[in-house]
């Protein structure tokens, strides 16, 4: 009970009220601006948070991608442009429904179910995390080791449809992250003499490089202001949503739990979680052909599973410092900042920061229905701000923000030069999000790597010999396995 | 700009060569078998497979449906592709500029500019730059106290 009352006086802070409120209002923001993702509006905050405390700082990032999954419902009913990759699976279905006069209803049912699956999401990282973090605490370097694999190996091939390209982009993370001093020796590598490499690459530059500076590259050149007539508006937004809720509750515990599932598994998150339960939603509907043409089933489903993985992807984050989504991969970078490891022992050193977590996602999920309903109002001038204004000073934002996580012009070199990488490997089919994976578990996977191998002198069997660790190893290769079965079935079918 | 992979491959491969090479000055440790080289050393060697993998099926596929370069139809408009370049010019603009001439000036020059070429009306361009300039630099300088350099107005803000 003590470490509940501490995390209480922890959040019941103003500042860090304060904080919640304004990050809420900045994700709803980004998340509704097609073409500005979730990760997107992470990457922008974290200079910001770096200044923070730990608690205000977390509160900031969990607070800001909740906000941003759920806002990237609006432009999809309201232009048919998703506002994040999350909200894609069901844009034809959100915007036949505005067409139909039922915008307010699809909002409404966007809002109150996405307010249900991010609880559900946070139920689950509640109940599941500590389990977790005490069968954590029995792992050696082994399991660190293939517990790292396996989640850069789901990176890979859980979420991607090129795994070669997908493990090139995974290879060039870890290739960054071996930059600087190495961990078991001490050796300076590949710093050409650099002073500024010689620490490493940093985290939060080179995510703003990947994740902002490439996104405006591509937006850019696509860049339009929005002149199409949105479809009106009808009635009060939470009229008739109550009876869409009790009509498909079970699709909202479905999408929710599958969505928690799917964001806690390393690599996959939000999007994946949307895509997969819209069409596990449209199999087991008994009115399938009505997908697609403005059935607000497909979308009930959807629309909890993003918001669910939201607080599942934290799982293996806080629990293990393995990211579930890209988001989490930031997130780590954090804990690392504030000196909170993650991993088991912050359960142990640090419950009051874990519960401290878990009633900021309880909050920001509450939160979210005043300020979704105030986003709803304010959806139409808010999605006609000029793309021409917002670009420039996106860019200008991505600079200072690069450049006070170094205090010097090293991080917007950085972010720059990462940037323009990250452009050309997506326009090649190279996905980004494995390259931040690399980079955040290189560290982690190496240092295991090596120190096992000292331990077993080499010997690869003795990664498998305590039954966790072998467990661990055989997950990891089966995922290998399969994938590399599927790769050769797909090539077989195309000759075929 | 899209390249055969192929052509990707082949520069994974150079890489590899690359990582490879420089990884075996590392130092090894006395008296350890394994030291700071073995981690790269894998890294290069998966460059590699994937590397020749990429060039396999790029070559199986450079007959029939893939060129070995192809630019993006949107940037064959100049505008679009000034527009791309004005982005990365932006950038390292202020890394050129920044210290020796100050955020200030350098982040109000770039915003109006790039204002200005996207198609924005001068007055509203104008305005916007000014006050997210200034809210900006207080924000960061003044509240976050990042050391945002101040250029040739030192001592004047």
């Amino acid at each position: 009970m003590d470490v509940i009352f501490s995390a209480l006086s922890l959040i019941a802070d103003p500042d860090v009220i304060l904080v919640i409120v304004v990050s809420a209002a900045f994700g709803m923001f980004v998340g509704a601006m097609p073409g500005l993702t979730a990760t997107m509006a992470v990457a922008l905050l974290v200079p910001v948070t770096f200044f923070m405390d730990p608690v205000p700082a977390l509160a900031a990032i969990v607070t800001a991608s909740s906000m941003a999954i759920f806002a990237g419902d609006i432009p999809a009913a309201l232009l048919r442009m998703p506002g994040t990759p999350a909200s894609a699976a069901y844009t034809e279905d959100s915007y036949a429904m505005a067409r139909k006069g039922q915008l307010n209803l699809n909002l409404g049912t966007n809002l109150t179910v996405s307010v249900v699956g991010g609880l559900v999401g946070v139920a689950a990282l509640i109940i599941a995390a500590p389990a977790l973090a005490e069968v954590a605490l029995r792992f050696t370097a082994f399991e660190y080791f293939w517990l790292a694999a396996l989640g850069l190996s789901c990176a890979v091939f859980v979420s991607s449809a090129d795994p070669l390209k997908a493990f090139v982009s995974l290879l060039l993370g870890l290739m960054l992250a071996t930059v600087g001093i190495d961990p078991t020796a001490g050796v300076p590598r590949f710093t050409f003499g650099s002073v500024d490499l010689l620490a490493g690459i940093d985290m939060i530059p080179a995510m703003i490089g990947l994740f902002a500076i490439s996104e405006i590259m591509r937006g850019v050149i696509r860049m339009q202001n929005v002149k199409q007539d949105m479809p009106a508006p009808t009635g009060p937004v939470f009229a008739g949503v109550g009876r869409v809720m009790a009509k498909y509750k079970v699709n909202i515990a479905r999408g929710s739990l599958l969505g928690t599932l799917i964001g806690a598994l390393p690599g996959a998150g939000a999007d994946i979680a949307a895509w997969i339960s819209y069409a596990v939603s449209k199999r087991f509907s008994k009115e399938k052909e009505k997908y697609g043409s403005g059935h607000i089933e497909g979308v009930v489903d959807a629309t909890a599973a993003n918001n669910s993985a939201v607080g599942g992807a934290w799982i293996p984050a806080l629990v293990f410092g393995i990211p579930g989504d890209s988001i989490t991969a930031i997130v780590i970078g954090v804990l690392y900042m504030k000196g909170m490891n993650p991993g088991p022992t912050v359960f142990l050193q640090n419950p009051q920061f874990i519960y401290a977590v878990f009633m900021i996602f309880i909050l920001a999920n509450l939160v979210m229905l005043p300020l979704g309903w105030a986003i709803i109002k304010a959806a139409r001038p808010l999605l006609r701000v000029p793309r021409n204004l917002l670009l420039p000073m996106i860019i200008i934002f991505c600079i200072v923000g690069s450049f006070a996580m170094t205090n010097s012009v090293y991080g917007v070199v950085l972010m720059l030069t990462i940037g323009v990488a990250g452009w050309l490997l997506e326009e090649n089919g190279f996905p980004v999000a494995p390259i931040i994976l690399g980079l955040v578990l290189g560290g982690l996977f190496e240092r295991t790597f090596m120190s096992s191998m000292l331990r077993t002198n080499g010997d690869l069997l003795g990664f498998f010999e305590r039954p966790l660790s072998a467990t661990l190893g055989v997950l990891t290769l089966l995922v290998w396995a399969l994938t590399i079965a599927r790769a050769l079935l797909a090539r077989r079918n195309a000759k075929a | 700009m899209r390249v055969n992979d192929a052509v990707s491959g082949a520069l994974f491969i150079l890489l590899a060569i690359g990582l490879i090479g420089i990884a075996s000055t590392f130092p090894a440790l006395p008296g350890q078998p394994y030291g700071a080289a073995l981690f790269p050393t894998l890294i290069g060697a998966g460059f590699a497979i994937c590397g020749v993998l990429l060039v396999i099926r790029g070559l199986a596929a450079a007959g029939r449906e893939k060129p070995f370069f192809e630019l993006d139809p949107l940037l064959r408009v100049s505008r679009n592709a000034i527009s791309l370049g004005m982005v990365v010019g932006a950038v390292v603009l202020y890394i050129l500029l920044a210290d020796w001439i100050g955020f200030v000036p350098v982040a109000f020059l770039l915003l109006l500019g790039m204002f200005l070429w996207l198609g924005a009306r001068p007055l509203p361009a104008l305005v916007t730059a000014v006050l997210f300039t200034g809210i900006t630099f207080w924000f960061f300088a003044n509240v976050l106290r990042v050391p945002l350099p101040r250029g040739l107005l030192t001592g004047i803000i």
